[in-house]
């Protein structure tokens, strides 16, 4: 009965330990981490931005949860989050905070009351807010213009100047509005050592490309790079050249601002198409084709070779003559050996009548970056001689047609649509994660609590007489052989009624030579061998109750006798 | 008696206004695969789309509406959804469609080992593993209590096999809801930060496929082929 309610106790401590952990309490956390690798620190640089994260377990509003202390620092609301995992759900708020002053804070404790009017605190942050380390790292940006117009790029580099101590880990571009301009980085790095005021520095240069879209003065976001440095104050040594890894500080260097001065884009004179803004030398209008037929398509390259501003260049408009119609196709860039770099532009011209067409020079006008006034470029004319097809090519037929031929390719590339098939959604039934833990749990429970206590049971009865049992012969034998040392005959009896006793299980008021002539019977000995047995265990007996030196003669083979009987015994009992 | 009729009403009139419902949907169903079959495939994909219970084959049909209108980053998302919601019995048909959609896109699709297994675990129902595992775990007690001393760790050993293998398809299935799987439905940067201003990891090909792991405001951290980092939540198509 005791181990009953001593398993009961067990079990409901286990369900109501399962339970409260499930339950666990709702916590508020607050922590200020770095904006790039999410690392918690207690010290933060002067005017650069980090994450404040608000997290409480549980389903709960954060909106009206108030900070202690930040009204310190410059803060604005960045976003929130749901992270869910199984029955567990959590709510972070995630603030960009910023310190503009020097010295120590103290951020929190947050607090936040529940709906059911629960009071939940967070922990206190301490921060220090330190001035950074200007002289390890270098940052610049440099732009090559000062002055450019709408659409132009200005082009430049970002040089990163690190110690021997310090270590670049990430770098931060300006983010610009898209309707504003671009900021971009091109591949080329340049990776060189230079000596500023006595220091040596790696440097690496970035070449960059700045483009605003709208005119005015402009000063451009602020480039940083964040750098793990080696703090020597908080450097501690060890033997054999180790050095802790806190030794070392990570810090945000930002560059100086650069300001660029943007015009708009002078006034267009002429009718020319618009090319771009640059410097361009030439362009040509080819066509390998000297005739063909009517809806024919016909290919047309206009390459535009030029030194600045080429790659960004829109395939320009062509002006064909009435009856003849142009798609814009695929562009081309590639460097010339000269240094110089083309723009292969493709068109198809298909032709609506049956005409010989004269195809006039095409004139454009760029805006010359150089001399900041607009000039021309005019292409070459060709001829091109339509006949007549089969069937007069009317206008929009081509692309339609070319439509369903698609259509049909796509057609038999992808499978059918289904439509016998579960069109309706049913939501997945399941067992809650609780019911379903409880359930696992109670069985797992109950499986381990019913294996102790067996395990138990056996060793206490079961599995003491299993022992006896295996090991009967074994011992007997043993016993045997201490005996014949010592000539003592008369505990031969004893040794053998134990040896029934255990090999058959019996209780010691059951071994007695009828129940051993049975079991012997049943084990399958022979008539003859079951009266040899009976005379020899009757002399055991005889030896064992007689006094001592009753018996003149003691066989000379009686532990010979002895060994043999274990051995026949052990072949069929 | 007034009361128990009342509540017969009740459940009737809203037993009622279900299949209203189911009908309706159907309908739908049916007409838009009459469209599809005209080559009216914006009509159709109109017409599927508004379905309110999309089951597999309505998905399976709007990625086809997709593909044939050449968004192939919605057409991939739809026939995914498909499996996602019992469309199982169509594996074969969804990723020879998948396949088409990702050679126009230029993406070369990387199907691990052991995706058709993590997928036919998927396919049973989250009920269904749970009743396993529980059915294996009672079959181990009953067996471990009951055998005799000579079996019992082999028995012991086999079963904590068989239980580890169905609390791994559990896992899986609890792994396969929890996750969350996005294409990338427009060339995009993968960056280091919830900023512009981080540097930029990788660009990710429209119709990438990503797992999104959260989303901070504008922003969600992704894992992709080539690594784990923000990407701007917009140009993310959730399966």
């Amino acid at each position: 009965m005791d181990i009953k309610i001593g398993n009961s106790i067990k079990l409901l401590f286990f369900c109501v330990s399962f339970f409260v952990t499930l339950d666990a309490a709702d916590r508020l956390e607050l922590r200020v981490v770095t904006r790039t690798n999410d690392t918690a620190v207690t010290t933060m640089a002067l005017g650069v931005p980090y994450t404040l994260e608000l997290k409480v377990e549980g389903m709960h509003d954060l909106h009206n949860c108030t900070i202690a202390g930040l009204e310190n620092f410059h803060s604005e609301f960045f976003g929130a989050s749901q992270i869910s995992w199984m029955a567990n759900s959590s709510i972070v708020h995630s603030y960009v905070i910023r310190a503009d002053t020097v010295g120590d804070f103290t951020l929190g404790p947050a607090t936040l009351v529940t709906k059911t009017g629960t009071v939940l605190s967070s922990n206190v942050l301490s921060l220090k807010v330190e001035q950074q380390q200007q002289s390890d790292v270098i940052v610049e940006l440099l732009l090559n213009q000062k002055s450019v117009v709408v659409g132009q790029k200005a082009t430049g580099k970002l040089c990163i100047h690190t110690c021997v101590n310090s270590q670049l880990i990430n770098l931060q571009t300006p983010s610009m509005d898209q309707e504003l301009g671009t900021f971009a980085q091109l591949p080329d790095h340049v990776q060189t050592t230079r000596t500023i005021e006595g220091k040596n520095y790696n440097s690496y240069e970035i070449p960059i490309t700045v483009l605003f879209k709208k005119p005015g003065r402009f000063s451009l976001p602020k480039v940083g790079a964040l750098c793990r440095v080696q703090n020597q104050k908080k450097q501690h040594s060890f033997p054999f050249g180790f050095s802790m890894y806190g030794a070392q500080d990570i810090w945000f260097y930002s560059a100086q601002p650069v300001v660029l001065e943007v015009e708009a884009l002078p006034p267009l004179s002429s009718t020319n198409h618009f090319l771009g803004i640059g410097l361009f030398d030439s362009v040509a209008l080819m066509c390998k084709q000297k005739s063909a037929t009517q809806g024919e398509g016909i290919v047309v390259l206009l390459d535009i070779i030029g030194r600045e501003g080429v790659d960004d260049l829109q395939p320009p408009p062509l002006d064909l003559p009435d009856g003849l119609k142009y798609y814009e196709s695929k562009s081309t860039f590639e460097k010339l050996s000269n240094g110089s770099y083309k723009k292969s532009c493709e068109y198809i011209i298909q032709a609506t009548r049956d005409h010989t067409f004269e195809v006039n020079p095409q004139r454009y006008s760029y805006f010359d970056t150089a001399s900041r006034t607009y000039k021309h470029l005019t292409t070459n004319s060709f001829k091109l001689e339509i006949t007549g097809g089969k069937k007069r090519f009317q206008e929009h037929d081509l692309p339609k047609q070319l439509d369903l031929h698609n259509d049909l390719i796509n057609d038999e590339k992808i499978a059918s649509i289904k439509t016998d098939g579960p069109w309706f959604y049913t939501p997945e039934r399941a067992l809650s994660t609780r019911w379903f833990l409880l359930c696992v749990g109670l069985i797992v429970c109950a499986m381990v609590l019913g294996y102790i206590r067996k395990y138990r049971s056996g060793l206490t009865s079961d599995y003491w007489m299993q022992k006896r049992k295996r090991d009967a012969f074994n011992a007997t034998r043993k016993t045997v052989a201490q005996l014949k040392k010592q000539n003592n005959y008369s505990q031969l009896y004893d040794t053998f009624n134990q040896l029934f006793k255990d090999r058959c299980q019996l209780l010691p008021a059951e071994v007695t030579a009828d129940i051993i002539e049975d079991r012997l019977k049943k084990a399958g000995f022979v008539r003859e061998s079951v009266e040899q047995w009976n005379r020899f265990f009757l002399q055991l007996a005889e030896l064992a109750y007689c006094k001592q030196g009753a018996f003149s003669r003691v066989p000379e083979d009686l532990f010979k006798r002895a060994s043999m009987w274990i051995n026949q015994l052990e072949e069929k009992l | 008696m007034r009361k128990r009729f009342g509540m017969v009403l009740i459940v009737l009139i809203i037993m009622s206004c279900c299949n209203l419902l189911f009908a309706t949907s159907q309908e739908d169903f049916l007409h838009a695969n009459d469209l599809y079959k005209r080559g009216d495939y914006a009509d159709a994909q109109r017409l599927y789309a508004s379905i309110d219970t999309k089951g597999a084959a309505v998905w399976y049909n709007l990625g086809n509406c997709w593909y044939h209108l050449k968004d192939y980053p919605q057409a991939i998302a739809c026939w995914k959804r498909c499996l996602k919601y019992g469309g199982f019995a169509w594996y074969d048909d969804v990723v020879h469609n998948c396949s088409q959609a990702y050679e126009i896109l230029g993406i070369q699709p990387h199907e691990v080992w052991y995706e058709h297994l993590v997928r036919t675990i998927r396919n049973y129902s989250l009920l269904w593993w749970q009743l396993v595992l529980i059915l294996v775990s009672l079959v181990s007690c009953l067996l471990l209590l009951r055998s005799d001393y000579k079996k019992k760790s082999v028995l012991l050993g086999v079963m904590i096999g068989v239980m580890s293998v169905a609390t791994s398809c559990l896992g899986i299935k609890y792994w396969g809801l929890s996750k969350k799987d996005a294409l990338v439905g427009q060339e995009a940067f993968l960056v280091a930060g919830t900023d512009e201003r981080f540097s930029r990891l990788a660009t990710l090909k429209k119709g990438e496929e990503v797992v999104v792991y959260e989303t901070r405001g504008k922003w969600s951290k992704v894992a992709a082929n080539e690594g784990v980092g923000w990407i701007l939540a917009d140009t993310l198509i959730i399966i």
